[in-house]
C-alpha cells in the first residue's frame, strides 16, 4: 500500500514562491521608509541635544559681551505721543551652528551693564 | 483540478498579515519620524525666536536707561519709548547694524517690543510705576515672548539683598553684601541698628584681640545707595551701653551716595573706675568708599574730578585716589554719649546723654567728591581720649581742606531724579 503523500500537511511549491514575492515586495517597499525613518529619529534625538548646547555657548556668549560692536535704532512714541528715535549701542552676538542637518543662525544684541 | 486542501493558503495569509502589519509598523515609524523633524525645525526657530526677542528687549531698555531721544536737539529732556515700538528686523545680508526697522528682502526674524506701564500701590498714599518691555519674536512659524519688568526700587530689605529687617531696622550679617544694582533704604524705624549680636560678648582682652575692633564693621555695596529714611547709627544710649567695644564703622560702598538725615555717635573712654569696659571708646561712624573689589574703575578718575571743579580746587585732587559722590540731604549730627555711675548701684555705670547732638552744617545739604575711604569719625580720636581736645567741626573743615571731601559744583550734581532709569530690570520669561 502506498503513502498518500498529498494527504501530508506544508506549502506547495506555487504558495512558498507567491509568499516570497510578496515579501520581498513588502521589505523592498517599506525597507527604506522603516530605515529613514529611524534614521530621521537618531538624528533629531542628536540635533535636540546639540541645541541645547547652543543655548548654552550663547548664553555664555551674551555674559561675556563676546560679539561685535553695533547700534540699534528704536523708534517709536513717547509717553506724550511724540514721534522719537533712540539710538542704543550695545553688542551684537552671534552663533552659528552648520550640521549635517543645516545652519542655525543665533543672534542677540547685549547692552553692556553700567 | 480542485484544491480541496486550503490549508497551504495560510502563508498567502501570513505575508498579507505582515503586510498589514509592517505598513503599520512603518507609516507609524514614519509618522513619528516626521513630528521629530517638525520639532527640531521648531526648536531651532524657538531658539531663534528666543534670542531674538531678547535683543528686542534689550535694545528697548537700553533706550529706556538712556532716555535721550536723538534727532531732536531742541528738547533734549529725557524721555522713554512708550507703547508699540516699530518692528525690528534682522537683515541677514547687513554686516553693519544688520538690526532695522526697515524691511530688509532676507531677513531671520522680526521682533515687536510694547512697552506698558501699570500703576501699582505698595503702600497706601504711594503711586508707584512698574515697566513692562514685552518683545515678541517670531521666526518662520515660531513666536517667542519674553518680558523685562522694572519694579520702581529695590530696597534694602528686599530679599536679595536683605541687608535689614524692614520692621526694626537690624543690620543683617548676611556675606552677601554686594549687589550690581542701587538700593534704596527705607524703613519704618528711621534707624539703622548695629547688629544686636555684639551685645553678648562681654569684655575680655583676649576675645577682644581675637576679633579686633574692626570686625564690627559692615558695608553695603551697590552702584548707588539711596538713604530714603534717616540713618541713625544708634538709637540710644541703652545701645551704645550694650555694644561692644571699640568701632563700628558703616561702610558704604558706592559711587553715588544719597543721605537724608544722618547721625553718627561717640562714646569716649571711661575713666570712672578701673573696669575694663569703659577703657575703649566706642564710636559709630560711616566710612564713605568706593565698590574697587567688584569695579576698579568705579567711580571717577582724579582727572575727572579736577574736569567738574574750579580752577582753585584742583590742586586738592589726589592724583593716586579714586572718587565717589555723597549727598548730604537734611542734616548731618554727631551725637555724644558718656559713662556716668548709676545712683543706686555704685558699681554700675551706664552710658547717657546725646540729648545735644552737635549739627555739621557745613555738610547739611551740601554735595561733595569723596576720596575713597573718607570717615566721618576719625581713627586716630580713640586716641585723644578726652572727646573735648577733638573738635568734629574743625575735623570735617580740615577734610574739606585737605581734598577728603571736594564741593561738587552745581551744574555737575545727579539729582535723584536723573538716576531713575538706573533701576534695575528682571528678566520675566
Amino acid at each position: 500500500m502506498g503513502r498518500r503523500i498529498s494527504q501530508e500537511s506544508g506549502f506547495t511549491l506555487v504558495e512558498v514562491v507567491v509568499a516570497i514575492a510578496i515579501i520581498t515586495t513588502l521589505v523592498a517597499s517599506f525597507g527604506p521608509l522603516i530605515a529613514s525613518s529611524i534614521r530621521n529619529i537618531h538624528w533629531a534625538g542628536s540635533r535636540i541635544k546639540e541645541l541645547y548646547e547652543l543655548r548654552g555657548q550663547m548664553e555664555r556668549k551674551m555674559a561675556t559681551l563676546e560679539g561685535a560692536p553695533t547700534t540699534i535704532t528704536v523708534r517709536g512714541r513717547d509717553d506724550e505721543d511724540n514721534q522719537r528715535e533712540w539710538v542704543v549701542e550695545g553688542v551684537l552676538v552671534a552663533l552659528r551652528s552648520e550640521s549635517s542637518g543645516g545652519i542655525v543662525d543665533l543672534v542677540s544684541f547685549v547692552i553692556p551693564k553700567e | 483540478m480542485q484544491l480541496k486542501d486550503e490549508r497551504g493558503m495560510m502563508a498567502i495569509g501570513v505575508a498579507l498579515t505582515l503586510i498589514v502589519v509592517l505598513s503599520l509598523f512603518g507609516g507609524v515609524l514614519w509618522q513619528y519620524s516626521m513630528f521629530e523633524l517638525k520639532r527640531v525645525e521648531r526648536t531651532e526657530e524657538d531658539l531663534q525666536a528666543l534670542f531674538l526677542a531678547r535683543a528686542g528687549a534689550e535694545a528697548v531698555m537700553g533706550a529706556w536707561k538712556k532716555r535721550k531721544a536723538e534727532k531732536v536737539p531742541e528738547q533734549d529732556d529725557y524721555v522713554a519709548p512708550v507703547g508699540h515700538v516699530d518692528t525690528l528686523y534682522f537683515d541677514l545680508d547687513s554686516e553693519r547694524d544688520p538690526f532695522t526697522t526697515v524691511k530688509p528682502a532676507n531677513y531671520l526674524g522680526t521682533v515687536d517690543v510694547v512697552v506698558t506701564q501699570e500703576r501699582v500701590s505698595e503702600e497706601e498714599g504711594q503711586d508707584e510705576v512698574v515697566t513692562v518691555i514685552e518683545a515678541t519674536a517670531k521666526v518662520g512659524s515660531t513666536t517667542r515672548t519674553v518680558k523685562l519688568v522694572t519694579y520702581p526700587h529695590r530696597y534694602g530689605h528686599d530679599d536679595p539683598p536683605k541687608w535689614y529687617e524692614e520692621s526694626t531696622g537690624y543690620i543683617r550679617y548676611y556675606r552677601e553684601n554686594e549687589t550690581s544694582e542701587p538700593v534704596t533704604f527705607r524703613l519704618q524705624e528711621p534707624v539703622i541698628l548695629r547688629a544686636k549680636d555684639g551685645t553678648s560678648i562681654s569684655f575680655d582682652g583676649s576675645i577682644l584681640t581675637q576679633m579686633g575692633w574692626r570686625d564690627r564693621s559692615f558695608a553695603f555695596s551697590a552702584p548707588i545707595l539711596v538713604f530714603e529714611s534717616p540713618l541713625r547709627l544708634v538709637r540710644s544710649a541703652g545701645v551704645v551701653e550694650d555694644s561692644p567695644l571699640g568701632s563700628f564703622d558703616l561702610v558704604l560702598e558706592a559711587e553715588k551716595v544719597y543721605l537724608n538725615d544722618l547721625e553718627v555717635a561717640f562714646l569716649p573712654q571711661g575713666n570712672l573706675s578701673l573696669n575694663l569696659n569703659l577703657q575703649v571708646p566706642k564710636d559709630f561712624s560711616i566710612v564713605l568708599a568706593l565698590p574697587l573689589d567688584s569695579d576698579p574703575m568705579a567711580g571717577l578718575s582724579p582727572s575727572q574730578v579736577s574736569e567738574k571743579v574750579g580752577y582753585d580746587v584742583r590742586q586738592g585732587v589726589d592724583e593716586d585716589e579714586r572718587y565717589g559722590e555723597v549727598y548730604f540731604g537734611g542734616h548731618v549730627y554727631w551725637r555724644n554719649y558718656e559713662w556716668y555711675r548709676h545712683r543706686l548701684v555704685w558699681a554700675k555705670v551706664r552710658a547717657r546723654g546725646g540729648d545735644n547732638p552737635v549739627a555739621l552744617k557745613q555738610l547739611d545739604g551740601q554735595a561733595f567728591f569723596f576720596k575713597n575711604g573718607w570717615r566721618l569719625i576719625p581713627e586716630g580720636i580713640h586716641d585723644l581720649g578726652d572727646p573735648a581736645a577733638f573738635n568734629v567741626q574743625e575735623y570735617i573743615t580740615e577734610s574739606i581742606n585737605q581734598g577728603w571731601l571736594i564741593p561738587i559744583p552745581e551744574e555737575h550734581r545727579t539729582g535723584l531724579e536723573t538716576i531713575e532709569s538706573l533701576r534695575p530690570f528682571f528678566w520675566e520669561q
